[in-house]
């Protein structure tokens, strides 16, 4: 089989397998999807839960472990190890968080008039930044769990504030209606 | 085996008549007006073919000509469908409209990857009939990777279809993958598989034609309301701040 001939066959069946498993996922999601009251996720979610994250990924209370009497550096591997533990509890948080609120969003659009078509795009532009931006995380949390560099990503920080931006202007008409 | 794909045949146009005439009993036709189209279109062809030689050069070139117009129709009957689905839905409808040619694209480029997979020609293969197969299974392909993408955005918003409509879509999927990947088994596999392909092609399109048969009613057609906002500018505007909020204190993790 040339290089060729595989490719084709990787894209073909890869495509299709790829799209069935994301309809059948989003089909279970949707089946077992708890209805919530209206606005009540928009209006209990508060960001400031989330502030100790920064903390977390923080260096100053290690540097503050190691200029302690009796330090291990295996002390120091598991603080590690417990501060990323609990950044990915409070990050899975977030993903809920997220994906209730943006399905509200979608719920909101969809009952939408056709002047909001426009907000359409950009829920799908802001679903797949944040797909991006937690799968970067995750790769580089894993990353730094093998000792290489750390959580540092600047083009994805970029990224952020561009959908930002392009969110603010196009909910503008919207929210002025 | 012949005597089996002759008997799915007839099967399959008793069938598409049973179709047309349950359209017709429960006044859906006018609603899937591109679905009742196909399937008038079908047995008419279907006697067409029978009405000459299977053996004959008049039999081929009768049979390109009304798969020709049956892919076709097919790409109006899924654009039709996707009207259809978000007809109550006008905003994800304008974008609907605006990214059809878009998603129409995208299926085109994944088929036209898979255009080289049967590009060998097995000893007994005619070229002619194998390249008319490679050409129908890849616009197939089209009409299927567009089906499943029109599913993945109803199902991605909060949009509960009508049940017909995930009938009509369900059967649809079945029916293009069946004649896509059927298709190209039969270009793949020695001549002599050739009969049992095609019979079990018949069959699958007898399923899909039961399915909508016993699952098209006009009980189906009622809509359950989507729970959730009407159209509310300032709760759309707390959920974008608060989107936002979210994407922010991400990037601010980086930052560190």
């Amino acid at each position: 089989m040339t290089f060729g001939l595989a490719l084709a066959w990787a894209i073909t069946v890869g495509s299709l397998v790829g799209l069935v498993w994301w309809v059948t996922r989003m089909a279970l999601r949707r089946r077992h999807a708890t209805a919530w009251p209206d606005g009540d996720a928009s209006a209990s979610f508060s960001l400031d839960r989330y502030q100790p994250m920064a903390g977390l990924l923080a260096d100053d209370d290690l540097v503050f472990l190691q200029a302690q009497p009796g330090y291990r550096k295996e002390m120091g591997v598991r603080w590690k190890r417990e501060r990323r533990r609990i950044f990915r509890l409070y990050l899975g948080e977030l993903k809920n968080d997220f994906r209730r609120l943006h399905g509200q969003a979608r719920e909101l659009v969809a009952q939408s008039g056709a002047e909001s078509a426009d907000l359409v795009a950009v829920l799908m532009k802001q679903q797949t930044t944040f797909w991006r931006a937690t799968t970067a995380l995750e790769f580089r949390l894993a990353l730094e769990a093998m000792g290489i560099g750390k959580v540092d990503v600047a083009p994805f920080m970029l990224l952020i504030e561009a959908l930002r931006a392009d969110l603010a202007q196009r909910t503008a008409p919207l929210t002025a209606a | 085996m012949f005597g089996v794909e002759r008997a799915l045949f007839y099967l399959n146009v008793v069938a598409e008549l049973g179709l047309l005439f349950r359209l017709l009993q429960c006044r859906l036709y006018r609603i899937y007006g591109s679905l009742f189209l196909y399937w008038l279109v079908q047995p008419i062809e279907s006697l067409a073919l029978l009405s000459v030689g299977r053996q004959s050069r008049l039999y081929v070139y009768l049979y390109w000509g009304a798969q020709t117009i049956n892919i076709f129709m097919a790409l109006y009957v899924v654009q039709d469908l996707f009207r259809i689905a978000l007809s109550e839905h006008p905003a994800i409808a304008t974008f609907g409209r605006r990214s059809v040619l878009a998603a129409m694209a995208l299926a085109g480029t994944v088929a036209l990857a898979g255009i080289a997979l049967d590009s060998t020609i097995l000893p007994g293969h005619y070229p002619a009939i194998q390249r008319f197969a490679t050409f129908e299974r890849s616009m197939n392909f089209v009409v299927l990777i567009f089906l499943l993408l029109i599913s993945i955005l109803l199902l991605w918003f909060p949009i509960k279809v009508r049940r017909n409509i995930v009938v009509y879509i369900s059967g649809f999927v079945l029916f293009a993958a069946a004649r896509s990947f059927g298709l190209l088994l039969a270009n793949l596999l020695p001549q002599a598989a050739t009969l049992t392909v095609s019979t079990i092609l018949l069959g699958l399109t007898l399923l899909c034609l039961l399915i909508w048969i016993v699952g098209i009613r006009p009980e189906g057609e009622r809509t359950t309301a989507t729970p959730g906002y009407r159209r509310d500018a300032e709760a759309m505007q707390r959920l974008s701040r608060q989107l936002d909020a979210i994407n922010q204190t991400l990037a601010g993790f980086v930052r560190h």
